[in-house]
């Protein structure tokens, strides 16, 4: 890509993702249906368990068996015990690099 | 003076900025080995704000797609953050339109998740909090950039760690979002639907489909076993 596209390409990107976070943002207290306050209130959970499960998906579909799918597990178990995020964070790096010393 | 929730935000998001500026460097040595100029990998990590959108833009380009498949996987991953915006609107209400614009600036999958976690847990300002968290991030992913393209040559960055950190960042995001059974629920879905969306949906829509897929379920079928939180205050109706 020449530079200039590379310039053009960045700032549509920097315009695509302001757009898509000012949209509902701007808006002041707006109303929203039942429906959409239910919605509204699963997304943050349906979103974080996405994106830390769709990293150690393969397009297939596979399950890569290894020290990230340990990091996952470790972290999910250490989560039913505490909310703090640096904690899941600890356990699930230790657990991922113990797999990987002992594989 | 800065408000005691600006300066929780910026607190609760320290450990987190950690992480977000160990991938800035990451973005910064990928950008540039993928042909980037070094003033323009800094200034799509100030204008994009978004590790996702970066990364995959970035990999696209090593791979020799063109603008349009870029802005198609960029638009993609930007859905997500209609729902955001949308869940944080009901927090920040009687704020002037010009602070708002400045939280849609640095709206991040980060920022969003501390600030909904502090306002389920009382966070009586969610907007300044907010604020300090993303003051807090933004210098931590530009000056992250920065210093992957100033010393990438020399950083040796731990494969493993880039692989596993992130999603452990997002499961404790998550953990902050659960306060009840459908949240469990919800997340056990959101789990499955994402694996299924490995199957069908192209790489840069997956965790957008995922998402937006649960959450719709989850509202269609909330659950009315007694006792349940189906009916769980939302977070406008305030902390505390």
């Amino acid at each position: 890509m020449s530079l200039p596209a590379l310039v053009a390409t960045i700032l549509v990107a920097g315009l695509i993702t302001f757009s898509s976070r000012a949209m509902f943002l701007l808006r002041d207290a707006p109303s929203f249906s039942r429906w959409i306050g239910r919605f509204l209130d699963a997304f943050p959970v349906a979103l974080f368990v996405s994106l830390a499960v769709v990293q150690g998906v393969a397009p297939g579909g596979e399950i890569e068996v290894g020290p990230s799918l340990a990091a996952l597990l470790a972290g999910a178990i250490t989560a039913v015990f505490t909310r703090r995020v640096p904690v899941i964070m600890v356990v699930g790096w230790l657990s991922a690099v113990l797999v990987r010393a002992l594989s | 003076m800065a408000s005691s929730s600006f300066r929780r935000g910026v607190r609760s998001s320290l450990a987190i900025n950690a992480v977000v500026a160990g991938f800035g460097v990451l973005y910064g040595v990928g950008a540039l080995r993928a042909g980037l100029p070094p003033w323009l990998t800094v200034v799509s990590s100030l204008i994009v704000l978004s590790g996702a959108a970066q990364f995959t833009t970035v990999s696209l380009i090593a791979a020799g797609a063109g603008p349009a498949a870029v802005l198609v996987a960029v638009t993609g991953l930007s859905l997500r953050h209609l729902p955001m915006g949308a869940g944080l609107s009901r927090l920040v209400t009687d704020v002037p339109v010009r602070r708002r614009l400045l939280l849609a600036f640095v709206l991040t999958d980060e920022t969003y998740g501390l600030t909904i976690g502090a306002a389920k847990a009382g966070e009586p300002r969610p907007e300044e909090f907010m604020l300090g968290a993303n003051t807090t991030l933004v210098c931590g992913w530009v000056l992250g950039t920065a210093a992957g393209v100033a010393f990438g040559e020399v950083i040796d960055l731990d494969a493993l760690a880039a692989k596993v950190i992130f999603p452990l960042l997002f499961l404790g995001l998550a953990r902050e979002a659960i306060s009840g059974r459908s949240d469990i629920r919800a997340a056990v879905l959101a789990a499955a639907m994402s694996v299924l969306a490995a199957l069908v949906v192209p790489a840069a829509w997956r965790i957008t489909t995922a998402a937006l897929l649960t959450a719709a379920i989850a509202a269609t079928f909330p659950g009315r076993a007694p006792g349940q939180d189906a009916r769980r205050s939302s977070p406008t109706e305030g902390p505390g």
